[in-house]
């Protein structure tokens, strides 16, 4: 039995196309690559 | 690529930084799982099971977030959603990635060149945000009216179609919460909400259908009234006579005459007044085409008169001509009298008549000369015979005299004949040997003008003789 309070949460609202830039600005590019530079500069710094 | 250690730039397949060089296989080992994650998503995209197809290119962008084949695919997923916004996004991140040659700039390009698609996307958006918070509200109507002008608009909102599923589910209108469903799993298929939803539409139509094999199955139940449905109908009753007809009838007269004052009377009388007009000239012209029409034929009698005045004159002129010729052939005739030629005076004066000449001296001197002796006459008959021994022609022009002065002459008209036969002159001959018979056809002239014309071959000219 579904739970409609607990679905109707899980419904986000859309973002307006005006604010695509928004999401572009605040998206995460992080990716492994990343996490490896980071490291290395890491390791480099302790060295 | 890039040295994640100093940063220099090194080839794609280099599994050394040549200029510090650091390791540069891990790197390696992570696009590699990038690429292995887009491949799964790709297959997952081509039997549209669009949700997780998503989550792995989420994935495989975390291992290397510069696979602009796994992004651009990513951000195709989410436009196919109905998730404009994070589509464009990816796009523009690609593109942003990796500058040339990326498919992105078409994708964006195409959204962007249809301006009103975008303007309804962008509509849609905001009707489904506005349908989720008046569904927050519990406004559950309100919200599902919302959410269908949604997905009529854009049909791939596969958002919007779950979210009106769960309002359907919420009042309990299960088939349409079902279609919904279907809809969204048309565009993704094995999208865990959209199952889970169904799952829950399923249980409760199975519920629904064992109740009713179980309510078919118990006789305890007592049968429902087959004309429970039946409404009595009440008797007939006659309409009461009623004096609106009546009513109506008379202020539609009222109307209809108030109409005829206010509009058509008032141009009828303008009509009028330009009709008085129109008359006016009319009368005018037709008095003045009568007047014309006279002024044509005074004309006409004047020229008719004229004519006849210029004929009198004419006549006139004719008559008193012929008067003064009279009287010249009169003194002509006078002058051969004097001389004692008779015969000559006579043929003087054989074009006139008495009632030529007025006064009666002038008609007693024609008369006088006219008037020939019938021993005259003969003797000049006996002249030309005699001439006929010497000469036609001169016998012709003594007979011819002969006949000017006494034109029932037969013995001249016979004679003559014969001088145009001895002349050969044959046709003439025969016509005067004719105009003898005509004369008389019981003398002996007659007799010899047939005999003659019997020698010409003329049988039959000689009239018959009165009984």
């Amino acid at each position: 039995m579904l739970n409609f309070e607990q679905e109707l949460e899980k419904f986000q609202p859309s973002m307006d196309i005006e604010k695509v830039e928004d999401v572009v600005y605040n998206n995460n590019l992080t990716d492994v690559t990343d996490i490896v530079k980071e490291l290395i500069q890491d390791v480099k710094g302790t060295l | 690529m890039r040295c994640p250690r100093c940063d220099a730039n090194v080839g794609d397949a280099a599994v050394q930084c040549t200029f510090c060089g650091q390791d540069l296989s891990v790197i390696h080992y992570a696009r590699r799982i990038s690429n292995t994650f887009y491949n799964r998503g790709l297959d997952k995209a081509r039997v549209r099971d669009l949700s997780g197809a998503a989550e792995i290119l989420k994935k495989s962008l975390q291992f290397n977030k510069a696979n602009t084949n796994a992004r651009n695919l990513l951000g195709l997923i989410y436009y196919e959603m109905g998730e404009m916004v994070a589509a464009l996004s990816e796009w523009v991140l690609s593109k942003y990635l990796q500058p040339d040659g990326n498919v992105a700039d078409y994708y964006i390009n195409t959204v962007q060149k249809n301006q009103t698609a975008l303007d309804a996307m962008n509509q849609t958006i905001k009707k489904y945000n506005a349908a989720l918070t008046a569904a927050q509200a519990r406004n559950e109507d309100l919200a599902i009216i919302q959410l269908k002008k949604v997905v009529s608009l854009n049909p791939r909102f596969v958002r919007a179609q779950q979210l009106l599923a769960l309002l359907y589910i919420k009042t309990e209108d299960y088939q349409r919460a079902a279609k919904c469903l279907q809809r969204a799993r048309k565009i993704d298929y094995n999208n865990t909400t959209t199952l889970r939803y169904l799952r829950e539409v399923e249980e409760h139509a199975a519920t629904a259908e064992r109740s009713r094999n179980a309510g078919a199955r118990n006789p305890s139940k007592p049968k429902k009234d087959p004309l429970s449905n039946v409404t009595p109908v009440g008797s007939y009753k006659e309409e009461k006579r009623s004096m609106m007809p009546v009513v109506y009838v008379i202020l539609g007269a009222i109307l209809g005459v108030v109409v005829c004052f206010v509009l058509i009377r008032p141009t009828y009388m303008k009509e009028m007044a330009e009709g008085g007009d129109i008359s006016d000239a009319n009368s005018q012209l037709a008095v003045q085409e009568t007047r014309i029409s006279t002024l044509e034929k005074e004309k006409k009698s004047l020229d008719s008169e004229v004519k006849n005045l210029k004929k009198q004159i004419e006549d006139g002129d004719t008559e008193a001509l012929e008067k003064m010729e009279n009287y010249d052939r009169l003194l002509v005739g006078i002058k051969y009298y004097i001389e004692n030629d008779k015969i000559q005076a006579a043929v003087s004066v054989a074009k006139c008549k008495k009632s030529d000449f007025d006064s009666s001296e002038a008609k007693s001197i024609y008369t006088k000369i006219a008037t020939i002796p019938e021993q005259e006459i003969q003797a000049m008959v006996r002249q030309g015979r005699n001439e006929m021994y010497t000469s036609y022609d001169t016998a012709i022009a003594t007979f011819k005299k002969v006949l000017s002065v006494d034109k029932d002459n037969q013995e001249a008209m016979l004679y003559l004949g014969r001088c145009y036969q001895r002349k050969n002159k044959t046709g003439t001959a025969k016509k005067w040997y004719k105009k003898a018979l005509e004369q008389d056809g019981t003398t002996s002239f007659a007799t010899q003008a047939q005999q003659y014309l019997n020698q010409l071959g003329e049988t039959s000219a000689a009239p018959t003789a009165a009984p």
